[in-house]
């Protein structure tokens, strides 16, 4: 049964923690005390403008999808490059199936026009 | 690495090829919406036959990690049927809508490699990749229709709550393997047997993993995201998210926690059976006040989720009374019966516009007695009236609960009173396509030859199960009793 209270000792410590940070936060942060610059975001910089919601073009979203892909395979060459020696033919015939299957990809991108700015 | 290893997993290679040979042919070829469809189904059927070759040799490969057995080649099949059925559908609805039909049975064909995952996967953090395989293309699928508000609106839902439910599974996942020190579905399951009995902090994790799958099959209090999505989808979409990321999560369910989760199987059987309970109930009686087919079948498929969660809950309070066979044969039996009501519905939806209200419905068996006889059939196996597959799905269910003995039985009798209220709101569309007239004339709509196939495959196999059961239950009793060996 002990073990029992510390799953409530957690939840508890756990609910807690969130008021006393947001507590803090409120405590520090949220009176100007007559200075209006301790209300910004940022003290010192260019003042911000417009809102935060607003609407900007996601016409990038695909090159900065296409992006991670290659860049998450820049990490496997990288890695596999260090090791190429000890992997043998296994290793490079490896590379060859995962850069192939990346091609494809980047083939069929560039095929839809993807890459073409519009 | 070796020769063995590539072979068990040649069906995953396969399917993986499959989604590459479409998209590159539809990026040869733009367009041709035939050749992309002809290319993924003789592909599918190559993926079958390497399902059934790697099981003439089943075994372990990659160190323990994937593994091939009589459970994973009949959940396999299963979802190659369910993607076959959905290709064929699709392109008829999608065509007059200008949306793509290669990237549509591409897409497909990636989220049935990771369903393919699932079933095979023998390790915790392979089935967690299959998960998230299985269910991105779904998210994509679900908002296929771009420029659709509705679509949008159903894949941000579907989205927003499967990652959170991914996250929070995985979560359970890390607790699990914190506890037993490894990730090997076998090692996990002699670890918690070993340990004897539930630890505070296992149970802590036993409640993540619950919660996560339980939004994944949409179980009541998981729920809400489920008609919205339907809803919204392209209604082939919906077919296919009704039934194929449900199966893959049963699949997922079984190697979680049959398999890993399987010695401490009386301590999740309550919350199995609550979930049952208050699933088919609920799923029921907020169908009843459907208007729209789509929403209604929507709801209808979380009551079926409840359904084939009493199998497993009469398999976790006694595993010899055949709830894991009951359940295998369920997701056989609904996989075609719900598809092939939602390709009736798409067939209906043909001309951009035309809503899936049940006015939509009205005087159909007179207007296309072929289609009106095929949702009749489907309406009736989804109630669970003979001769149909629905039937036998249900019989084994509340066999199996009644077997299991205790307080499992009291979910029997649930189960059939919620098949009594299901009743009222399948056969209202029986009424309103036989005893209603159009208020409007309907333009006349042809349909294509694939739609025809993929309908009529759909009542073959919706019939054959409910005249034949036999062999299929003959297959579930082999995939279940393969999870017995240890």
């Amino acid at each position: 049964m002990t073990e029992l209270w510390y799953v409530v000792g957690f939840a508890v410590v756990g609910v807690a923690f969130v008021f006393l940070v947001l507590g803090l936060s409120w405590l520090i942060t949220h009176r100007n005390r007559g200075d209006e610059h301790k209300g910004r975001p940022y003290e010192s910089g260019i003042d911000t403008y417009g809102d935060t919601w607003g609407r900007f073009g996601i016409s990038y979203y695909i090159y900065a999808l296409l992006f991670v892909a290659f860049d998450i395979e820049v990490i496997f060459i990288y890695l596999w490059a260090l090791v190429f020696r000890d992997l043998l033919l296994a290793g490079f015939i490896s590379m060859l199936i995962f850069v192939a299957i990346l091609l494809v990809g980047l083939g069929y991108a560039w095929r839809k026009g993807v890459l073409t700015w519009k | 690495m070796t020769w063995s290893d590539v072979t068990l997993i040649a069906p995953l290679v396969a399917a993986l090829l499959v989604a590459f040979a479409i998209i590159v042919v539809d990026a040869i070829a733009p367009h041709r919406d035939r050749i992309a469809v002809a290319v993924g189904l003789a592909g599918l059927a190559i993926v079958a036959v390497l399902t059934v070759w790697t099981d003439q040799a089943p075994g372990l490969a990659f160190g323990g990690a994937y593994t091939v057995d009589t459970l994973t080649t009949y959940l396999d099949l299963i979802f190659i049927a369910i993607v076959a059925l959905t290709v064929l559908v699709g392109p008829d609805y999608l065509g007059p809508r200008d949306l793509p039909v290669a990237e549509f049975a591409a897409t497909l064909v990636f989220a049935m490699t990771g369903a393919m995952l699932i079933a095979g996967s023998a390790d915790l953090l392979v089935l967690f990749v299959g998960l998230e395989l299985m269910v991105l293309p779904g998210y994509l699928l679900a908002g296929y229709a771009k420029r659709d508000a509705l679509s949008t609106e159903g894949a941000i839902k579907y989205f927003l709550l499967g990652s959170f439910s991914s996250a929070i599974f995985l979560f359970g996942l890390a607790y699990v393997w914190g506890l037993t020190g490894t990730t090997r579905i076998a090692g996990v399951a002699d670890a918690i047997a070993a340990a004897q009995g539930l630890s505070p902090a296992l149970a802590m994790g036993v409640a993540f993993v619950t919660t996560g799958v339980a939004f994944k099959i949409a179980a009541v209090p998981f729920h809400y995201w489920t008609p919205d999505a339907y809803q919204g989808s392209p209604t082939p979409v919906t077919g296919y998210l009704s039934v194929g990321p449900k199966v893959g999560a049963f699949a997922l369910i079984i190697r979680v926690f049959v398999e890993a989760l399987g010695p401490i199987n009386a301590d999740w059987l309550p919350v199995m059976g609550v979930l049952a309970v208050l699933t088919m109930t609920l799923g029921n009686l907020v169908a009843v006040t459907q208007t729209n087919v789509k929403r209604m079948l929507a709801y209808s498929s979380i009551a079926h989720t409840g359904y084939i969660l009493v199998g497993l809950t009469a398999y976790a309070a006694d595993p010899n009374s055949g709830g894991l066979e009951a359940v295998l044969f369920y997701l056989a039996a609904y996989s075609f019966m719900n598809l092939g009501a939602f390709a009736v519905v798409s067939a209906l939806q043909k001309r951009p516009g035309v809503t899936s209200q049940l006015d939509t419905f009205a005087g159909l068996g007179r207007r296309e007695p072929y289609l009106g006889i095929l949702m009749t059939l489907f309406l009736l196996s989804l109630t669970g009236i003979p001769p149909t597959a629905g039937f036998f799905a249900k019989a084994l269910i509340i066999l199996s609960a009644v077997q299991a003995g205790g307080w499992v039985p009291i979910l029997a009798v649930i189960t059939v009173l919620n098949a009594v209220a299901a009743a009222f709101y399948y056969l209202r569309v029986v009424v309103y396509m036989y005893m209603r007239d159009p208020q409007i004339e309907p333009a006349e709509v042809d349909h294509g030859p694939l739609l025809r196939l993929g309908v009529a495959v759909a009542a073959v196999a919706t019939v054959i199960l409910g005249v034949l059961p036999g062999p299929l239950i003959d297959a579930a009793t082999k995939a279940a009793s393969s999870l017995f060996r240890g």
